[in-house]
């Protein structure tokens, strides 16, 4: 997909900003403050239907407007345009989405159509964060290429908090669990062998391409990898109903535990990425340009999963990535970038941080932004 | 009083009861009844008080009825080897309008939810074994296509295997009565994929 003209209104700190990013990079360079994350927030409205950080969508509203409009128009890679437009209602927080004029039934329907590979400050947590910030990523990246990922990621959800009432509800109750625990214990563990084994699928089809990209960005040194760790037994290439078999393996091991603690103790809400750097942890031993180098290379890596899952380019949208890169592997990922077939837009507040700027073009384009507004910067 | 009439102000409150019914709309409605010729108004409360009087639960089925057992039942036209259950008497009607289903019903009243504190005693269970040993050789669980739906399918299907019935579910996905068409795409696609068979 691309972008080919953007209008925000009453976005954030954008009163009226009109803005036509490249076919290629767009580098949007400007102080601090000035307003250049919000217009990659204001893309991720297009693509995951909500802010890519933000919980809150009301929060979005320029302060003292009552509605934002971010208007797209979006060419797809086989060229079929659309028109997209998201509308927040600060007051009553109400968001409505239309593709094409006709307005978005469920707004989930959105995802998977317009892909975005995200990468922001916030995310340096998918490295060195809590397991729940690896977990999200994976079922950020999994639902936007799989509708059935994502229902039965929402199932597996609902089935998880019935499950864990029910053992939360004989805890208290200084009881044996409910007769129909069991039951319970069938559907999340189907489920949940789907998910997981969706999510090996991918970091196995990641792996490699990841630890390639890492090298190549970090010069010769370092090998990377990334593993993805869940419940004992479970192994690399099975299918799912082998892993629905470990699985359920490991909840009956942990079921006097379980009681104890009134929760669901193994399933793919406790599983976890791991990344190395020379077989060390990367969240205990990294630094923070090589951990912020693993992020880039994971997303790039997630980016082309994305393509072929998709069938549809991804937009890039890199927030602030060249302030802990040292000056060689900053050229490398901007050169890395200019061969991606596809749109990318990145933020600096300096064109000096991105280390080797491309000529300035129709297709490559500087555009400053200063004070909610955005304009192209002469050659 | 934020109405000129208490029996206004009741009628509003009584409607606004009801699921999906407003206060808003609760008032339009109660302003509408109040327009309406007395004998039609009347019509209606004694409908009211009719559906509440004379329906019970047929002993056999759970169905709403008002004779016990039901028609279905007791009629001799039905097959009564094959048995489809559901959770709720619209399922039943959803059922009998495709005209496919010639067999007797179990209604279940419900679906287990830990959340909202239904277990199977919550559910017609213990009614639903009564049922066997007896004629029935098949057992259709059309649930809804819920997490709640099909944790109950696995707990019926757990209890009733030993009983030695043959059973079967509606394909997972497509919501009962439902249309292909009509499914959206993740449904259509897990549909696809295929579930895990019973
Ligand atoms: N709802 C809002 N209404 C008006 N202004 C807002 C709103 N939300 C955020 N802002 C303002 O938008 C400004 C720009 O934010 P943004 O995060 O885009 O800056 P930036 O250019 O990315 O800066 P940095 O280089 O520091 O990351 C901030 O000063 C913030 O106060
Ligand atoms: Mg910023
Ligand atoms: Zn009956």
């Amino acid at each position: 997909m691309r972008v080919r003209t953007l209008h925000l209104t009453a976005f954030r700190n954008h009163a009226d900003t009109a803005l036509q990013p490249g076919t290629g990079i767009t580098l949007l360079v400007g102080d601090n403050g000035q307003g250049k994350t919000n217009v990659l927030e204001a893309i991720s409205f297009l693509s995951l239907s909500k802010s890519f950080y933000a919980a809150n969508d009301a929060q979005a509203v320029m302060l003292g407007q009552d509605v934002l409009e971010i208007g797209a128009g979006i060419a797809h890679d086989a060229g079929r345009e659309f028109d997209v437009r998201v509308t927040v209602r600060a007051t009553s927080g109400d968001k409505a989405i239309r593709v094409n004029g006709s307005a978005l039934e469920k707004l989930s329907a959105l995802v998977g159509m317009f892909p975005a590979v995200i990468l922001s400050p916030e995310q340096g947590g998918i490295i060195a964060g809590a397991p729940a910030e690896r977990r999200k990523f994976l079922d950020v990246v999994l639902s936007q290429t799989s509708r059935s990922y994502l229902a039965d990621v929402m199932e597996y959800r609902r089935v998880l908090r019935q499950r864990n009432k029910l053992l939360l509800d004989a805890r208290l109750a200084g009881t044996p669990p409910a007769r129909e625990l069991p039951a319970w214990t069938d559907e999340l563990v189907g489920l949940g062998s789907r998910l997981i084994h969706m999510r090996e699928r991918f970091v196995d089809g990641v792996h490699t391409e990841f630890a390639e990209t890492y090298r190549a960005l970090a010069g010769t040194r370092g090998d990377a990898a990334v593993r993805y760790i869940t419940a004992d037994g479970i192994v690399h290439g099975m299918e799912t109903a082998e892993i629905a078999g470990c699985l359920r393996e490991a909840i009956a091991r942990r079921e006097a535990e379980e009681l104890r603690r009134g929760a669901t103790l193994a399933g793919p809400h406790r599983d976890d990425l791991a990344f190395e750097i020379d077989g060390r942890a990367a969240e205990r031993y990294a630094s923070q340009g090589e951990q912020k180098t693993l992020l880039i290379a994971l997303k790039l890596s997630e980016y082309r999963f994305v393509s072929v899952r998709c069938g549809e380019t991804p937009i890039l949208l890199l927030d602030d990535v060249f302030a802990e890169l040292d000056r060689h592997r900053a050229a490398r990922v901007m050169h890395m970038l200019r061969s991606t077939a596809g749109q990318c837009i990145i933020t600096a507040t300096d064109e000096a941080l991105i280390g080797e700027a491309p000529r300035w073009n129709n297709e490559h384009r500087r555009i400053i932004v200063d004070s909610g507004t955005c304009r192209e910067a002469s050659s | 009083m934020l109405y000129t009439s208490e029996a206004l102000q009741q009628l509003v409150e009584e409607f606004a009861r009801l699921p999906g019914i407003g206060r808003k709309t609760a008032l339009r409605l109660s302003l509408f009844m109040l327009k309406r010729p007395r004998e039609d108004v009347v019509k209606m409360a004694r409908a009211l008080v009719d559906v509440k009087d004379r329906i019970t639960n047929c002993s056999v089925c759970c169905n709403i009825t008002e004779a016990d057992p039901c028609t279905i039942c007791t009629s001799a036209k039905r097959e009564r080897t094959t048995m489809c259950v559901v959770e709720e008497p619209s399922d039943v009607i959803a059922l009998e309008k495709t005209n496919e289903f010639r067999g007797l019903y179990h209604v279940l009243g419900g679906a287990l939810s830990p959340l909202d504190g239904i277990g199977p005693d919550d559910l017609k269970v213990r009614e639903l074994l009564a049922r066997f040993p007896g004629d029935i050789t098949e057992v259709i669980l059309a649930l809804n296509p819920t997490v709640e739906g099909e944790a109950t399918t696995i707990y019926l299907t757990r209890l009733l295997k030993p009983l030695g019935a043959k059973i079967s579910r509606l394909a997972r996905g497509i919501p009962v009565g439902g249309n292909l068409e009509f499914a959206d795409e993740a449904t259509l696609s897990r549909a696809l994929e295929g579930r895990i068979t019973l």
